[in-house]
Parts: structure tokens; C-alpha cells; sequence
């Protein structure tokens, strides 16, 4: 049985670690172009979409590899395009998906249904 | 077609000058003058031939754009309607809303205990205000067996996407301690009908959830790997001194909604994924525990987590493998000092452990229509608690499952637990069958 005494003063250098890594990701995330936008994701059939999306083959990967790791895949068809933005608002707070996942999966999920 | 205003004037003229070639082909050649009688009969017939002329003009368009026209305008009117129903439908307002959550039906028969059904339905409400901001909220309705129906907020918060890495919110939340509670303890996520020792809702290690803020996101690592973070600043638990139940003491009161002292709990997890299937965490959770008048008690928590998720044609369908291990540190500290509670004075070693690893497999890619709905589960799950501590025992179970899937998130479950406890506490095995529905 393993069993540690961690002292909390051993806490401290962890959330000076945190904290500092907290202000790079924020400084670092606002400069980086955002993918977070989401207005060129149209319904499917859109030519602006279709030009501005992630390739199919990207997305499908994003897809199977992200969203089979909590629980089963759900079918597309199974929510409409607004519902699927919102669902998919929670899994990227909930899964800390990438931005690019988030749209990429979300682009693939309105396409599909 | 429309008769166009000029294509009339060329008519008009070209008639004016056949017109006046005719008229004035009728006059003596001699001398080419026209008397101003001829002239104004000659003018009144050609503005009597002219109005006739428009007339007909005017007859004949109405005509023709009944034919053509009417047809072409009935398609646009279609069209128009088509797209106003579609504009409509996703105009919705510019806040986006889904109700979701799940619903269970159960049955347990534990030896010692009297067999029982049970039911329970966790409505999810999701309110997306604008691409960036969430409200998440989720209330879960329990039949307690000697009580009305128990309502508990399970999570009610608002989360902000800052930035692609950083997303932060405040509320209740599911704690990112651990895996268990954030992501799989939804029932028809859970494999198993019951929750894992460490997690259990009485006498776990850990927090369901918390109320505070957090701050969380994901960072690609190099070009294939994958990091997360969350960390939160909360309401801390509370110590168990006793005065409820001998057997509580030293453990920790997670459902307390207000904090018991003015130091909050700090927190988090950091998850690393070296590869799309596998992924290890490590989470803590430091707080104070004391409640007013007690001595200080400082308490750390600490997990780690592995998951590895296959879905692959070799092993013929998805394997999914999870383990964790939780660590509960909390300061020694005598309790029932004065002897009032019966049971004290006593201080023991509060140190805690517990854990399970679970492997499913589900042959997904079976030719057969049921096998590859079937899933099998087996658990192995464990907890020591303080040796001298009242009452006190270590447990651990082996629990074997098999699932059947009736939609990707609609299972019935039914498993069978065989449980080991030591210092004399009864073993109580126990039968489990689980319909659950997300949805
Ligand atoms: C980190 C774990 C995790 C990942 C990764 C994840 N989910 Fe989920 N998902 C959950 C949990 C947990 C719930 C249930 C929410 C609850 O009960 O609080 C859920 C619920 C859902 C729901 C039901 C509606 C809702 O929003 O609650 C849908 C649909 C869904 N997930 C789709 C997806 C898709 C698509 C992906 C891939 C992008 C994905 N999930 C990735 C954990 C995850």
C-alpha cells in the first residue's frame, strides 16, 4: 500500500508552475489567430464552406479519435445543425478540445445530419 | 416578354416615316409641298393609328406575361417561401438551447440488504448565449429509499471561451479531479450500474463537484501530442468529526454546498496524450478541512488516471481500458476530544487509498447483429482506510458485467459483484441490472 504525506508547502512550487503556464497559454492564445470564430461554418452545400473547411479526411480523423474517448460515438443524424453547435460547445469545454477539433468535428457533424 | 419603351419609339418612328413616305407618295410630285389641311389630317390619322397601335401593344403584353411571367413568379413565391421557412428555423434568436441528459431504471439485490428497484433522471440544460459563452446546468431527480423525491443541483455554471487554449467559468461544476466524475460517470457512459469505491457518493475520495471558478483548455504538443489542463479554486469539503456517526470520522463531507472555513480549495488536473488513444493524468487537490472551533486540518488529495481507447479491426471491435488511483492525505487530529461523542478521545493516521482499473471490450465489428451489441466489462476496485479510525475497513471487489447496447447511448447493463472486507465487516455481494438512456 503506497501511501504519501505531501506536505502543502510541495504545493507551492506546482501553482507557481500553473500559474506561470496559465499567463503564457492566455498571452501566447490571444496573439495566435483564432480558430474560436466559427461564422465560416455554414450549412453543407454553402461553396464558402466548402472551401474554407478543414479537409473531410482531417475531420473524420478529429472525429473518431476525439469523440470515442469518454463514450460512444453518436450519429450525426441525431441532432440538428443548431443542437450539434451547442452539444458540441460543452464537449469542448468538458473534453478541452482543440479549437480546430471543435470546429473540424463541428463542420462534419452539420454536414452529416 | 416586356415591350420596352424604346423598342415602341422605333416602331413609333419607323410607322411616322412609312407613314409619311405613304402620304407623301400620294402628293404631286411637282412641287413636294404639303397644304396645312394635309398636313394636320394627315397628322390626326397617323396619332389615331399611333393610339391604336399602343393600344394593342398594351393588350397584347398583359398577355404574354401571363403565360410566362405568372408561372416564373408562382416558382419564385415557392422558392421564396422555402427560403424564408429555412431562415426561420436557424434564426432561433442568436441564443442557442438543448435540453439533454439521461434517464435510469434499476434493479439491486445485495446480500444483507432488501432487494430493490430504483429510477432516476438527470435533465441537462445547455444554453449557448454566443459562440463563446456556455451555461451548462443539470438537475438530478433521485428516489432516495425512505424519502420523497431528492432534487440536487448536480452543476449549474457558465463557461467563456477566451481564447483556442483557454476557456474559464464559475459555478458548480463536475470537479476536474480524476476522470471518474467529469467524464464517465453518466449512466450510460458508465460501463458498470455503480460507481467505482474511490468515487462512490458515500465514502469516496474525491468531490463530485464544486462551486467556484475554473480556468481549463487544451495545447497541441509538438505536431501528434496533445495536452490539458484544469484547475479551480472552490468551496473546500469538510471533516467528518464524528458527532454524526463514530464511523464518519476523519472522513470528508463533500456535498457541502457553503465553505466550513475561509480557505478555499485549490485544484486541478493535467492531462498528457502521447498518443489520439491513450491518455495519463495527474490531478491534486489541496484545501482545509476544520470545521469553526476545530484544530486546523490540512488536507491533500492526489490521482492519476490512465485511459486507453482502441477501436480497431485486429481485436474486432473497441477496447476500452481505465484506471485510477486516489491518494487522501488528511492531517492527524483528535477527535471526540472530551469523550462526549462515546467514542473518543481517538487519533489515527488519516491516510486513505483507493482506486480500480476497469477493461471493456465490445466486438463492434461482429458479423452478428446482437454479438456486436454485446459488451463485456470486468472492474476491480478497492479502498483502505485509516487502520485505527472507528469502524473502520478496507474493501475490495471484483465486479464482471455484460452490457447490451441498444443505441450508442442506450444500454442495459447487468453485472455481478463479489466483495471482500476486512476488520470483520460484512461481505455483500450483490446482483445489478441498469437500463439507462442518453439522450
Ligand atoms: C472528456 C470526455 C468527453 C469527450 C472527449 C467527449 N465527450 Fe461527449 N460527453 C461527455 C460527457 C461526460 C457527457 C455527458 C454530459 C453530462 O452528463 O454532464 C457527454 C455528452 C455528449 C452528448 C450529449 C449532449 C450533451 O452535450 O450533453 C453528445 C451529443 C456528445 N457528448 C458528443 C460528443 C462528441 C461529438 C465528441 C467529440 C468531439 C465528444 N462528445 C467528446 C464526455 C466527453
Amino acid at each position: 500500500m503506497l501511501r504519501s504525506r505531501v506536505e502543502s508547502k510541495n504545493l507551492i512550487p506546482a501553482v507557481a508552475t500553473a500559474t506561470v503556464m496559465l499567463i503564457g497559454l492566455t498571452i501566447l492564445g490571444c496573439q495566435r489567430p483564432e480558430t474560436t470564430d466559427r461564422k465560416a461554418v455554414e450549412p453543407e452545400g454553402h461553396p464558402q464552406a466548402q472551401a474554407e473547411a478543414v479537409p473531410i479526411k482531417g475531420r473524420a480523423q478529429m472525429w473518431s479519435e476525439n469523440c470515442m474517448r469518454c463514450h460512444n460515438i453518436r450519429d450525426p443524424k441525431s441532432l440538428s445543425d443548431t443542437e450539434w453547435q451547442v452539444a458540441l460547445h460543452q464537449m469542448r469545454v468538458r473534453g478541452n478540445l482543440l479549437a480546430e477539433e471543435h470546429k473540424g468535428i463541428l463542420e462534419l457533424m452539420q454536414a452529416g445530419n | 416578354m416586356l415591350i420596352r419603351p424604346k423598342t415602341t419609339l422605333v416602331v413609333i418612328a419607323t410607322l411616322w416615316m412609312l407613314g409619311g413616305g405613304i402620304a407623301l407618295g400620294e402628293q404631286p410630285d411637282s412641287d413636294n409641298v404639303v397644304s396645312r389641311e394635309e398636313y394636320d389630317n394627315l397628322k390626326k390619322e397617323f396619332e389615331a393609328f399611333r393610339e391604336q397601335m399602343l393600344k394593342t401593344n398594351q393588350n397584347r403584353a398583359p398577355a404574354k406575361m401571363d403565360q410566362e411571367t405568372q408561372e416564373y413568379l408562382q416558382y419564385l413565391e415557392t422558392e421564396l417561401g422555402v427560403v424564408k421557412d429555412l431562415a426561420l428555423a436557424s434564426q432561433q434568436g442568436s441564443t442557442k438551447f438543448l435540453v439533454t441528459g439521461y434517464a435510469t431504471a434499476g434493479f439491486t439485490d445485495r446480500r444483507g440488504e432488501n432487494s430493490t428497484f430504483d429510477a432516476g433522471f438527470n435533465p441537462i440544460f445547455l444554453w449557448e448565449l454566443n459562440d463563446r459563452l456556455l451555461f451548462e446546468g443539470e438537475i438530478e431527480l433521485e428516489l432516495p429509499g425512505d424519502a420523497e423525491t431528492e432534487t440536487n443541483l448536480e452543476y449549474a455554471n457558465a463557461s467563456y471561451l477566451v481564447n483556442d487554449y483557454v476557456t474559464v467559468g464559475a459555478g458548480k461544476f463536475l470537479t476536474p479531479f480524476g476522470i471518474f466524475n467529469e467524464r464517465l460517470h453518466p449512466a450510460w457512459i458508465n460501463k458498470l450500474p455503480d460507481r467505482p469505491l474511490p468515487y462512490g457518493s458515500e465514502g469516496g475520495l474525491a468531490p463530485v463537484s464544486s462551486t467556484g471558478a475554473f480556468v481549463r483548455g487544451g495545447i497541441p504538443v509538438g505536431k501528434t501530442m496533445k495536452g490539458n489542463y484544469a484547475f479551480f479554486l472552490s468551496n473546500g469539503p469538510e471533516l467528518n468529526i464524528g458527532d454524526v456517526a463514530a464511523s464518519e470520522a476523519g472522513s470528508l463531507k463533500f456535498h457541502n454546498n457553503a465553505d466550513s472555513n475561509n480557505n478555499k480549495a485549490f485544484g486541478g488536473r493535467v492531462g498528457f496524450l502521447p498518443i489520439p488513444e491513450l491518455e495519463a493524468g495527474y490531478s491534486f487537490m489541496y484545501f482545509q478541512a476544520q470545521p469553526d472551533g476545530f484544530t486546523n486540518v490540512d488536507v491533500v488529495l492526489h490521482a492519476i488516471d490512465v485511459s486507453y481507447i482502441r477501436d480497431s479491426d485486429a481485436l474486432g471491435g473497441v477496447i476500452d481500458a481505465r484506471f485510477e488511483w486516489v491518494w487522501s492525505d488528511v492531517d492527524d487530529a483528535t477527535y471526540d476530544a472530551d469523550g462526549s461523542l462515546g467514542f473518543g478521545p481517538t487519533r489515527f493516521n488519516n491516510s486513505r487509498d483507493g482506486g480500480y482499473a476497469q477493461v471493456a471490450y465490445r466486438p463492434s465489428k461482429n458479423g452478428n447483429k446482437v454479438i456486436k451489441k454485446l459488451e463485456g466489462v470486468v472492474r476491480y476496485d478497492w479502498l483502505n482506510n485509516p487502520n485505527g479510525a472507528p469502524e473502520s475497513f478496507d474493501e475490495e471487489r471484483y465486479t464482471c458485467g455484460l452490457n447490451y447496447w441498444l443505441t450508442p447511448s442506450t444500454v442495459v447493463k447487468a453485472a455481478y459483484q463479489m466483495d471482500n472486507k476486512d476488520n470483520g465487516a460484512n461481505d455483500a455481494d450483490a446482483f445489478l441490472v441498469q437500463a439507462a438512456i442518453g439522450f
